[in-house]
């Protein structure tokens, strides 16, 4: 958004508005999110208690060997980089490694973390996350999450995408939701038709 | 739409070629007209005449146009000196643990050391995070005393040298009464102070009346409001409240973990640093739960300056906007100029000096005006961030560093090509002037 913004200022102004294109690519990869609310997708979502979507609860949900991956959900973007969040929950007897991820709408998917470096917001690369027997990883804005790089078409809201989460025990693979470009959690667009 | 190779390959650069080329880009049209204007002419020496016989004139219109300029440099450089200042106030505090409540008033009690009255976590919370086995440093923060205008803060000898390095002066306390000061507490090594309940305008003085402490030690310099804080013993204020000392009886006495939960009083912050950068974000989701939240200062951070993007981007533009009138300025400024040299310039074509010769000088003279401007910009805008940052500084104990960076030299380049191009049509009138009234002039 401030991109575009910053393109039409700069045309507007002929040439003399660098210092917005600039802000552009010094933001690139996150939109600068207001709040993130880590647990409140969820519990909103218990709470409304649509049981007669249980398809469509079973659509944002996806479970191996005891590991569950919970409402995933990434911004509308046209620039074909996203971020993808989601909770994983580790029901199992052990400890599970979320090392990556891998999906066909992208040519690369990696598991990063969120950091500030020199007053930049950036996203850095990491080769796993541990979570523990009877723990919760959320994956949220400003936090980690997976980035999808080269997408191959520009995703909308309400568009959905497959992901599939690579963890040292296999592969779980998801529905991801595209929510709107400055979404902060998982909409649970299923419940609100 | 952007085509893919294009993209690819943009995205594929490293920042600083990004930047370099965009200065480029933005520079581009000047340095194109330049040569389109002076192709096959020199027009140079009589340029350099006409800027000498009206100086003053000229020195005063290139110093408009460089404190212009300087305004809006100066408020691009500042505004980012003080994110990367705040930013940089925070990077010690990898991942920090309180009772729940709001991240952004913990962060200001626990990194910036704007204390407030909050629950304290509980020995056995402490006890789990600092035995959890990713958990390389767990650090109790225990504010809320102050002496004078330093906060006093309880916490161990590890986490004064994670947050310094090696003290410049003294020694580690090691000992409930001793006292390890900030960079810029105005208190030496051997004196010694009683710390009132309390910070600022409330603070109790004589609440701690009986106690006294003693500095054993400084620390370097840490560019953060930590540089004015007294840093003791987690057990010294524990102590000075009454409260047990977080070791067993028997063992009465130490100072620093492990710590006895049974007698570990609480704290308000714990900081959490773990040796694996990614174990940093598991700490933090284990770390969030029903009695503690656990959040990354740097992230809070970023969602406050996210918040004054708006801020930012209204300055961004206040910047632009103020060039352009300058440009404006400058296209007025320059009319005005050049019918000094009216009579001159008719002089010269009446001489059967060409058309185009007589415009290349005319934009020459101008761009020069303009180039030099912009150049003393530069350095008005450094100047003017040098001094508000030494203000910010000394107000708010956040280190602010004065620096240029490529969205400065974007601006200016900008400005340098718009103006350059509106210098044209000052040159374009001089030819439409008519010799013989010129001359008679």
């Amino acid at each position: 958004m401030i991109r575009t913004t910053s393109a039409a200022l700069a045309l507007v102004v002929a040439l003399a508005a660098p210092g917005l294109a600039h802000d552009a690519h010094g933001q690139h990869g996150d939109q600068a999110g207001a709040h993130h609310e880590e647990d409140r997708d969820e519990t909103g979502h218990n709470e409304a208690g649509h049981h007669d979507h249980a398809e469509e609860e079973a659509h944002h949900l996806a479970e191996i060997e005891g590991v569950r991956a919970l409402h995933a959900w990434t911004r509308a973007t046209g620039e074909g980089t996203a971020l993808v969040f989601v909770t994983i929950e580790n029901k199992g007897e052990a400890e599970v490694k979320l090392e990556g991820a891998e999906s066909a709408a992208a040519k690369t998917a990696e598991l990063v973390g969120f950091q500030l470096k020199d007053g930049e917001p950036t996203y850095v690369y990491l080769p796993f996350v541990s979570v523990k027997p009877g723990r919760k990883l959320a994956l949220q804005p400003k936090g980690l999450a997976i980035r999808l790089g080269g997408l191959e078409q520009p995703l909308n809201k309400g568009d959905e995408l497959e992901v599939e989460f690579e963890f040292d025990t296999g592969h779980l693979e998801m529905h991801v939701q595209v929510e709107a470009a400055d979404a902060t959690q998982h909409s649970h667009a299923g419940h609100q038709h | 739409m952007v085509p893919e190779f294009w993209s690819e390959f943009w995205y594929g650069l490293p920042v600083v070629a990004q930047d370099a080329l965009w200065f480029v880009f933005l520079l581009l049209p000047a340095i194109l007209a330049g040569v389109a204007v002076v192709w096959s002419y020199r027009p140079f020496s009589l340029v350099r005449a006409m800027i000498w016989r009206y100086r003053w004139t000229n020195a005063l219109f290139v110093l408009l146009i460089a404190v212009s300029v300087g305004l809006g440099v100066g408020l691009i450089a500042q505004e980012r000196g003080i994110r990367k200042g705040t930013a940089r106030a925070a990077e010690k505090f990898d991942l920090v643990v309180t009772a729940p409540g709001s991240e952004v008033q913990m962060m200001l009690a626990t990194v910036y050391l704007q204390p407030v009255d909050v629950p304290l976590i509980d020995g056995a919370t402490y006890d789990a995070i600092a035995s959890n086995e990713n958990v390389a440093l767990a650090a109790p923060i225990a504010y809320g005393d102050s002496y004078r205008e330093s906060s006093v803060i309880g916490t161990t000898a590890a986490f004064v040298t994670h947050l310094s390095g090696d003290l410049t002066d003294g020694r580690m306390f090691q000992a409930v009464d001793e006292a390890v000061v900030g960079a810029r507490v105005p208190l030496d090594v051997g004196d010694s102070f009683t710390p009132s309940h309390g910070v600022g305008d409330g603070a109790e003085e004589h609440a701690h009346d009986g106690v006294s402490l003693r500095v054993v030690g400084r620390m370097a310099p840490t560019g953060n409001p930590w540089d004015k804080a007294i840093l003791v013993p987690v057990e010294s204020v524990w102590k000075v409240h009454g409260l047990p000392l977080g070791h067993r009886p028997e063992r009465d006495g130490q100072i620093g973990p492990p710590f006895d939960p049974d007698y570990f009083p609480g704290t308000p912050a714990i900081l959490v640093r773990a040796d694996q950068l990614w174990a940093n974000y598991a700490l933090r989701s284990e770390f969030t739960t029903e009695r503690t939240m656990a959040f990354f200062p740097g992230a809070v951070l970023s969602q406050l300056h996210g918040l004054l993007g708006d801020v930012r981007q209204v300055m961004s533009v206040m910047a632009v906007v103020t060039q352009l009138l300058v440009a404006a300025g400058v296209l007025a400024g320059l009319a005005v100029l050049i019918r000094l040299y009216a009579r001159r310039l008719a002089l010269l074509r009446a001489l059967g000096a060409p058309d185009r010769f007589v415009f290349s000088v005319v934009w020459t003279y101008a761009a020069t005006l303009i180039g030099a401007g912009a150049v003393l910009g530069i350095g008005v805008g450094l100047a003017a961030v040098g001094i508000i940052s030494r203000i910010v500084t000394a107000r708010t104990d956040i280190l602010v560093e004065a620096s240029l960076g490529w969205p400065e030299f974007h601006l200016v380049a900008g400005f340098v090509s718009l103006t350059v191009l509106i210098a044209l049509l000052p040159a374009f009138a001089a030819l439409s002037r008519d010799v013989i009234t010129d001359l008679r002039s």
